[in-house]
């Protein structure tokens, strides 16, 4: 270590001590140590300003996000600042040490399954949740500052560098982000040299960029990267360029967009808006992909995993098409239901006339072939007995059912 | 195969669930939060609590006194005759505006210009506010759009648009949620951005591309999605309350195909033979509850739009209704009747569907009257005309038949 400053010194009246200068720990606005503070169990990472940086609005920003308290209220995941230095060693704090790779590393070669990657996705918008609550905007969300760890069985995000945060009571931040993640407003003030600052809205045009790295290991902007103009206009678009529902899109490098749950679709349209309120919050990301690991499926065929719900019919990955089911009667007559829903009824099955027209609708949903009573006599054969059928079950091989009184046998189409 | 979570996601998920509790987010504080932050933080929360409580209670009073019609009717292009017309019916949300909620006039439809759609919103009313007796003469080129308020509410969160591209009709439905503000603010956001995303498409594409029709119908949804999701951002309506919520029910149908989507409740049904056979279940919560959805539009979307498509016959009668209407008819108001309407029109589907919720809004036992809800209703059948020349004959006419 070649900084003048002392080895040794006091935080919070704990003594703090400096080992080492971390890898790579000279960036823009400072440089970085590894320390040990007295009564906490993990080494921290000490962030000494530089003197042009080191001012008094630098000093009253850090001491504000140590108040904060933000490593508190989400541990684990916002690696934020915890002490701030005293004013004679400099202008700077310790946070906690966030082990692992920084994710633009990590999707140079990505290791870990997809669940893993969504589970560290769900980390780092619980993180940003806890931000936006605080009414805190990181300022400065892009792949540096996520970094992933690889445990036993998962994958751990955490967010760091928090010194480009903005609040409403705080001076300016010094930066108005990295390009790759830029939101258009920005870019577009950036462009006509006007004074602008992030926000919370523009941390979440970032936060969708990141969800897309993250759970489609691309950036939204992918093919356009290497072409600083039509980068531009890509990331000034308000569109989602991966979207599925999208015509002529160039499906580039990464996983397939189509793997994705519906609620996650939706809200990566909204999150490349240029309308700032429709873009949707850290909370929103939360609830949708809680919800998306339940609805994980390994496709059969090539063994990769994706979401499933009502609109796939094929595997995104190998574009095999589910297959379907086929239903036959006593008599011999059969229906095969695939794509299309079908609806079930006297007329097809040779029911009794009395009975309703419709008494069964079959169709696909995702993966799965679905059947729903439309009247009532549907059951199904299930441990010795037929129980009825109330609400929507899947048909699987083998499985035999009884509309009205005809029974049905289902078997692989 | 489903993949359940193993034990090491579970636990981090837990971890961060717990780490990120309720009990976490109370304290996060703003930061230099001071005791006067606290305070004005309290009021602010006081009064968005309490203003939308005042508005629904001004809108109540003022829908009360008010006439059926506002005095300004907004003037909307006439598709039928080519020219600016004030014909085409109310639109809503007046009523809160007396709150102080949409202190402007609704805007423009974006969609009001386009040549071959209608946006039909409330009883259809002349110019001096007087409902419009409709023409013998109209007919349809195969889909007819009417909806009504009812006899018993007073404003028609409902809406309804029809249109024509080329051999392909699309019909849409909207159904703005009652007892919450801002439902027929939402119905009709929904409608006008689900239209301006499908208006500019080449029908023949359509029709020759089921792939293309469900993806258009994606988009439309996600169009309107996004168009509430700003609308509510303009309103002050957050995610998490209530307020600005509608359904929608697209249909869209060629010579030879049905493809749709749908999100919440209502009905889509093809009449074939006689037979009714359902296409959609409506996203109801509760059997018991028939006005709690368990999916719609708004602010935050809840559940999922579900989308579908099937093969159209000749002779096939498609019906799109609001909940105003399946909730409460039964099997035979489909397959009799519908059609008899149709027959009795000489295929005017736009006629057969306006005097079918007359009807229905008529429709009184024992004095109450059993409709008692708004009502859209939507029918698509193959009047014998081509290339969407209008025609005058019924679906179930000798040449129609298969």
């Amino acid at each position: 270590m070649t900084s003048p400053h002392p080895l040794t010194f006091t935080v919070a009246g704990r003594t703090a001590k400096v080992e080492s200068r971390l890898d790579g720990g000279e960036g823009g606005q400072g440089e970085t140590y590894l320390a040990r503070v007295d009564g906490e169990r993990e080494p921290l990472v000490l962030k000494l300003f530089r003197s042009r940086t080191a001012t008094d609005a630098a000093r009253a920003r850090s001491e504000a996000l140590v108040r904060a308290d933000l490593s508190r209220l989400c541990p684990g995941v916002l690696c934020a600042p915890r002490f701030s230095l005293p004013q004679r060693v400099g202008v700077g704090h310790l946070s906690p040490l966030a082990p692992g790779r920084a994710l633009d590393r990590h999707l140079e070669a990505p290791t870990g399954t997809y669940v893993d990657h969504v589970v560290a996705a769900l980390a780092l918008a619980r993180g940003v949740t806890v931000l936006e609550r605080a009414g805190i905007a990181h300022g400065d969300l892009q792949s540096n500052n996520v970094f992933i760890e690889t445990r036993v069985g998962h994958l751990r995000a955490r967010l760091i560098d928090f010194d480009n945060f903005a609040a409403s009571d705080q001076p300016p931040p010094p930066c108005i982000g990295q390009l790759l993640y830029l939101a258009p407003e920005i870019r577009r003030a950036a462009t006509a040299g006007e004074t602008c600052r992030p926000d919370v809205e523009s941390d979440r045009f970032a936060l969708g960029v990141l969800m897309h790295e993250l759970l489609l290991l691309r950036h939204p902007a992918e093919q356009t990267l290497s072409d600083a103009e039509g980068f531009d206009r890509t990331m000034v678009s308000g569109r989602w360029f991966d979207d599925p529902a999208s015509w002529g899109r160039d499906r580039g490098a990464g996983l397939p967009a189509e793997l994705l749950s519906i609620p996650l679709m939706r809200l990566f349209r909204r999150a490349f808006s240029l309308d700032r309120a429709a873009r949707p919050s850290a909370a929103h990301w939360v609830e949708a992909l809680t919800a998306a690991l339940g609805l994980m499926y390994r496709c059969e065929k090539c063994r990769r995993i994706f979401m499933r719900d009502v609109d796939k019919k094929r595997c995104p990955h190998c574009r095999h098409a589910f297959p379907g089911i086929l239903l036959t009667l006593s008599t011999g007559r059969s229906f095969a239901v695939d794509q299309q829903p079908i609806v079930l009824g006297h007329a097809e099955t040779g029911s009794v006339r009395d009975k309703s027209r419709s008494q069964a609708r079959l169709y696909r949903h995702g993966p799965e072939i679905l059947i729903e009573p439309v009247g009532t006599g549907l059951s199904r054969y299930e441990d010795g007995g037929w129980r009825q059928i109330v609400a929507p079950t899947p048909v699987i091989p083998g499985m035999r059912l009884r509309i009205a009184d005809a029974e049905v046998k289902a078997a692989a189409l | 195969m489903r993949i359940p979570l193993s034990d090491a996601h579970k636990a981090y998920v837990e971890e961060l669930q717990t780490a990120t509790g309720l009990e976490a987010v109370r304290d996060a504080a703003p930061l230099n939060e001071t005791l006067l932050d606290r305070a004005l933080d309290l009021i602010r929360r006081a009064w968005k609590i309490l203003l939308p409580i005042a508005a629904a209670v001004v809108a109540h009073v003022t829908s009360l006194n008010a006439a059926v019609v506002p005095p300004d009717v907004p003037v909307a292009f006439d598709p039928r005759s080519g020219s600016l017309s004030p014909i085409l019916g109310l639109v809503a949300g007046h009523g809160y505006a007396a709150g102080g909620r949409i202190p402007e006039e609704p805007k423009p439809s974006p969609v009001a210009g386009h040549p071959a759609a209608c946006l039909p919103r409330g009883p259809w009313i002349e110019a001096d506010g007087r409902a419009r007796k409709r023409r013998a003469d109209r007919t349809s080129p195969g889909l007819g759009v009417a909806t009504h308020t009812g006899k018993v509410r007073t404003r028609n969160e409902d809406a309804g648009a029809a249109l024509h591209l080329g051999d392909v009709s699309i019909a849409l439905l909207a159904d703005g949620v009652g007892g919450e503000p801002f439902g027929d603010v939402a119905s009709l956001c929904a409608i006008e951005a689900a239209l301006s995303e499908l208006a500019g498409i080449d029908g023949a594409a359509l029709a020759a591309d089921d792939g293309e029709a469900m993806a258009r119908l994606r988009v439309a949804f996600a169009a309107a999605e996004v168009a509430l999701a700003g609308r509510a951002a303009e309103l002050g309506i957050g995610a998490g309350k209530p307020g600005l919520r509608t359904t929608l029910l697209i249909a869209l149908a060629s010579r030879d195909r049905i493809v749709f989507g749908q999100i919440g409740d209502g009905a889509m049904v093809v009449l074939r033979d006689g037979a009714a056979l359902p296409l959609i279940t409506a996203h109801k919560a509760d059997p018991d509850r028939l006005s709690v959805l368990a999916a719609c539009l708004g602010p935050a979307t809840l559940g999922e739009p579900v989308f579908g498509a099937f093969d159209r016959r000749p002779g096939d009668v498609l019906i799109a209704t609001t909940d105003g209407i399946s909730d409460r008819v039964t099997e035979a108001f489909y397959t009799r009747t519908a059609i008899e309407q149709i027959l009795a029109r000489g295929g005017d589907l736009e006629g057969a569907a306006a005097d079918i919720l007359e009807s229905l809004a008529g429709y009184r036992v024992g004095g109450e009257a059993v409709f008692d809800d708004n009502m859209t209703l939507a029918l698509f059948a193959d009047t014998g005309a081509s290339g969407g020349e209008h025609g005058h004959a019924g679906p179930h006419d000798e040449e129609t038949r298969p």
